[in-house]
């Protein structure tokens, strides 16, 4: 080997081989570079657009709506105010997304199963999601929290 | 030592190889060492996102208690009964943000707290509560502090009586920001019918000695006396 080695041949077949890792590692180095340039970051503002769409159902009332529906116990009144949610969430966002809602008593700390609007997809990779608090109901201290998560489907 | 000559041979063509690759390879180093360390402070993270909704959220939760109280006053409940529900209440946003691993504490300030209800025979007559609220929410990102001045009062005016069509202005004003409430239950005694315009105000035939009785849509009770 120490032969091969002081012979200079090998010396540059030496530096010739680190040359071509070298060039291998730059290529790796460079399309890390441009992937890094070209793929957007992962948010793209999903996770203010799930928190704007939950204050904008406070703010049009559905949120306290939804809760009194839901105390009532009345399928068709609960039905109701889950399509004007879904309806309102669907508005907002993209053509290619989808979302999972529900809403828990921040009281008991339990999720109210009847509140849950469609199946979470576990297998997407970016869900983004977003909390809220509500501590009135029709001007009583009641609170509730309500979960929202969004997805871009095959992304 | 010739350049030409140094080119030319072998060793000298290797070593101009070699420098050149280095040189590549620390460029290319340092920019995505700088495009790495930089990357969170282009796009916020996510997590930081939540903290400041989580912030406006908690401050949105202390209104609606705010309007707790003005429901309970106008009720009838004392004002250390709504004073103590309210310093009680604030807990609830506390505990919530401590579960969200934000640091809260929310301290009502008791010499502040005022919460009044203006006579029947005012015009306009009205609800209104003021008090100061510090407030310290602490994350790993982020520390806010803040001393929030509320002052949040419900109004019924009406306009001067003139031939039968009348009219009743419902409206809030929150931190001086005026809102018609076109979403209250207006009922008049004697009966008369009241129409609803859409834009706070609501149209009927008043007449002298009538009561009208409105609940804005937070429960909130205010009387007027025609």
């Amino acid at each position: 080997m120490r032969k091969l080695l002081r012979s200079k041949k090998a010396q540059l077949f030496v530096i010739e081989a680190f040359i071509a890792v070298s060039v291998m590692l730059i290529m790796v180095i460079a399309i890390y570079e441009v992937q890094l340039a070209t793929v957007p970051p992962k948010d793209q503002g999903y996770t203010e657009l799930t928190y704007n769409i939950l204050e904008s159902l406070d703010q049009s009332g559905l949120l306290e709506e939804y809760v009194i529906a839901l105390k009532s116990e009345n399928s068709a009144n609960i039905e109701n105010v889950q399509d004007k949610i879904s309806l309102a969430v669907y508005s907002s966002i993209p053509e290619n997304s989808d979302f999972y809602f529900y809403c828990k008593n921040i009281t008991s700390n339990e999720v109210i199963t009847s509140s849950i609007i469609n199946i979470l997809d576990t297998e997407q990779v970016n869900i983004f999601t977003s909390e809220y608090l509500i501590t009135e109901v029709n001007g009583t201290f009641d609170p509730y929290s309500f979960y929202l998560a969004v997805w871009v489907v095959g992304v | 030592m010739n350049i030409r000559k140094f080119i030319q041979n072998k060793k000298g063509e290797v070593f101009i190889l070699l420098a050149l690759v280095i040189l590549l390879y620390l460029m290319l180093l340092s920019t995505t060492i700088y495009n790495v360390t930089q990357i969170p402070y282009i796009e916020p993270s996510p997590e930081q996102d939540q903290t400041n909704n989580y912030i406006e959220n908690a401050i949105s939760a202390l209104y609606d208690l705010v309007d707790v109280a003005l429901n309970e006053y106008s009720h009838g409940s004392e004002e250390t009964t709504v004073r103590a529900n309210f310093i009680d209440n604030v807990k609830i946003i506390e505990n919530y943000l401590d579960e969200r691993n934000l640091v809260a504490t929310f301290s009502v300030n008791e010499t502040s707290f005022s919460i009044t209800n203006s006579s029947m025979s005012a015009n306009p007559v009205y609800i209104s509560f003021k008090c100061s609220v510090s407030i310290s929410i602490i994350s790993i990102n982020e520390r806010f502090e803040a001393t929030l001045a509320i002052n949040v009062s419900y109004y019924v005016e009406i306009s001067e009586l003139l031939g039968n069509e009348n009219y009743i202005y419902c409206y809030s004003i929150k931190q001086g920001i005026e809102y018609p409430l076109s979403d209250c239950q207006v009922t008049i005694s004697p009966a008369t019918t009241v129409t609803n315009i859409g834009d706070g105000s609501y149209m009927a035939d008043l007449q002298t000695g009538q009561l009208i009785k409105v609940v804005f849509n937070n429960n909130i009770l205010l009387w007027k006396e025609v």
